[in-house]
């Protein structure tokens, strides 16, 4: 069935109230309709699992916005400040790019990484009196992550507080219709996450020994020429400032959830074995971003849909990750989908795929972990509190009771 | 003992831990295993090796990983002659890329002209697929094993 733009753009509100809050009805009955949506002249949604699985990772499916794209007036883009970092680049220069983090992050050092967040959480754990209200978002998710990535990185911890809302800030823009106001908004985010990295990063530059972390690396590469300076500093931005806001979402939902359902917690508690795709599965019910977007550079068709090079394709996480045709009652947690049921979009896929999803993943699992063994309930001390828009989402306060 | 020499380049690390799975395989079968990165591996060594188990992803666009890329380059600068050296291969790749398990095609390929003898077949591990490389590396090593009785 072939809908009018208009009609095709009416079923995707992207700044509703409501929509932002629970697209997924919205998703469903647009899939039902079909399976790839033309919103605007040049704009594509495409909503199940198997086109989005294939498609989104094409080698043709570029990252980097076509200037096109962006918006009259408003220059420059506040994201541009990542134009020399993975989050811009297409190969061969992302192949470069990613390689100076690949080896810090490899499944082994995970392991080492992620025992580094268990000793964290353990302390703040420790701190805490019988009965005592606790943030899960930031005591428990931001901070035992972030610290972790401090430590990646050999970084100070900072402004933690500042830093997290200065991302959100710098997020807004990526809205797919940011209000007024918001341009300013997002580029004195980035300013204020650019100004507190370069600080700490001159610090370490002019320090007499040289540390032993991920920007220590990049330094020495910069003064051997293999590096710009753009590029060390955009880099350790990204990693500074991601380290802690993603995975503290997952790690969110995860507390929400052992709430919600004690048997689950139990479930976590006595079986560690299903804590990997226990993790897995909260992950694809809980995306932290919500949209991925790519610009094919050839025309593609996807489900009959002739779409021109240099369009832009919407990749709703969410529609993916509960398509019915792959996952059985796709609103439901089940940890026991089998392998063919389980695989999401929550950390992208291909060469763009999340750099640091492994630790994300061993850091819930081992926080959770913690949470379940040390303590038989997680009970909510108040209304999680969630900020969004359509195409990010993150706690803002999330105060529970550990007894 | 027969000794058998675990090879791998790897970019992410999971070429490193499909090693240590072929490894873990490998226990109690009669067999010493040694691991080395191929940045650890120089050429002049290879020929000396009876049996020697390549494991390489692709990276890029086709490319040998980056710890995987120098000895390629060296075998092909050096050209030993790796008669009477057996080996096999694990690859790792994506199927959606045309460049499909590039890697592991390009040094098997320079195996094979210098003059070393493959034991059974390459794996291809596909990331498109919903097997985990763990698996496919204990089956694929199971049935090595079956060629190369201790």
């Amino acid at each position: 069935m072939s809908l009018t733009i208009e009609d095709a753009s009416a079923m995707f509100p992207w700044n509703d109230e409501g929509f932002r809050a629970d697209p997924y009805p919205a998703y469903e009955r647009a899939r039902a309709i079909a399976p790839v949506h033309r919103t605007t002249e040049n704009t594509y949604v495409v909503l199940n699992h198997a086109d989005t699985m294939h498609n989104a990772k094409l080698p043709c499916m570029r990252i980097a916005e076509p200037p096109s794209f962006a918006a009259a007036g408003e220059h420059p883009h506040p994201w541009t400040a990542f134009d020399n970092t993975v989050l811009s680049k297409d190969a061969p220069e992302h192949t470069r790019m990613r390689r100076l983090t690949n080896r810090w992050l490899t499944p082994k050092m995970i392991g080492t990484w992620a025992r580094l967040t268990h000793d964290f959480t353990v302390e703040t754990l420790d701190k805490l009196a019988p009965g005592e209200v606790v943030d899960a978002h930031f005591d428990l998710g931001v901070m035992p992550t972030h610290l972790t990535m401090c430590r990646i990185l050999d970084m100070p911890v900072g402004d933690v507080e500042g830093m997290f809302w200065a991302l959100w800030d710098a997020m807004l823009i990526n809205a797919t219709a940011p209000g007024e106001g918001i341009h300013a908004r997002s580029l004195a985010g980035m300013n204020f996450m650019f100004a507190e990295t370069e600080r700490y990063v001159r610090e370490k530059q002019s320090a007499e020994e040289p540390g032993n972390g991920l920007v220590d690396e990049l330094l020495a590469a910069h003064g051997r020429g293999e590096l710009t300076w753009r590029e060390v500093l955009e880099t350790t931005v990204l990693l500074y400032m991601s380290g802690g806001p993603n995975p503290a979402y997952l790690i969110g939902a995860g507390f929400k959830l052992f709430a919600e359902r004690p048997d689950l917690m139990a479930e976590f508690r006595e079986k560690p074995e299903i804590r990997e795709a226990f993790v897995n599965e909260l992950a694809r019910l809980n995306p932290v971003e919500l949209i991925i977007t790519r610009f094919p550079n050839e025309d593609i068709e996807i489900q009959d849909v002739r779409i021109p090079a240099g369009s832009c394709i919407k990749y709703p996480i969410g529609a993916a990750n509960r398509d019915p045709a792959v996952f059985e009652n796709p609103n439901n947690f089940d940890h026991n989908r089998p392998p063919e049921a389980s695989r999401n979009l929550t950390f992208g896929l291909g060469t763009h795929a999340c750099a640091g999803q492994l630790l994300a993943r061993a850091e819930t699992s081992v926080i959770l972990g913690l949470i379940a063994e040390r303590y038989s309930s997680v009970e909510l001390a108040g209304e999680p509190l969630e900020v969004r828009t359509d195409r990010l989402v993150a706690f803002d306060k999330l105060p529970v009771r550990l007894s | 003992m027969t000794v058998v020499h675990v090879l791998y380049g790897t970019e992410s690390g999971n070429a490193e831990m499909v090693a240590d799975d072929i490894v873990a395989a490998f226990r109690g079968q009669g067999f010493e295993t040694v691991t080395a990165e191929l940045t650890d591996v120089e050429v002049s060594d290879l020929a000396a090796m009876e049996i020697a188990v390549f494991v390489s992803s692709t990276y890029g666009e086709g490319e040998l990983p980056e710890t995987a890329a120098p000895f390629y380059d060296a075998l092909m600068a050096e050209r030993p002659d790796l008669t009477g050296v057996r080996f096999a291969a694990f690859g790792l790749g994506d199927s959606i890329y045309e460049t499909f398990n590039n890697a592991i095609e390009t040094l098997r390929r320079a195996l094979l002209e210098l003059g070393a003898e493959q034991i059974g077949t390459t794996a291809k591990h596909d990331a498109a697929s919903t097997t985990p490389a763990t698996e496919l590396a204990d089956a694929w090593t199971r049935d090595l094993l079956t060629l190369m009785p201790a």
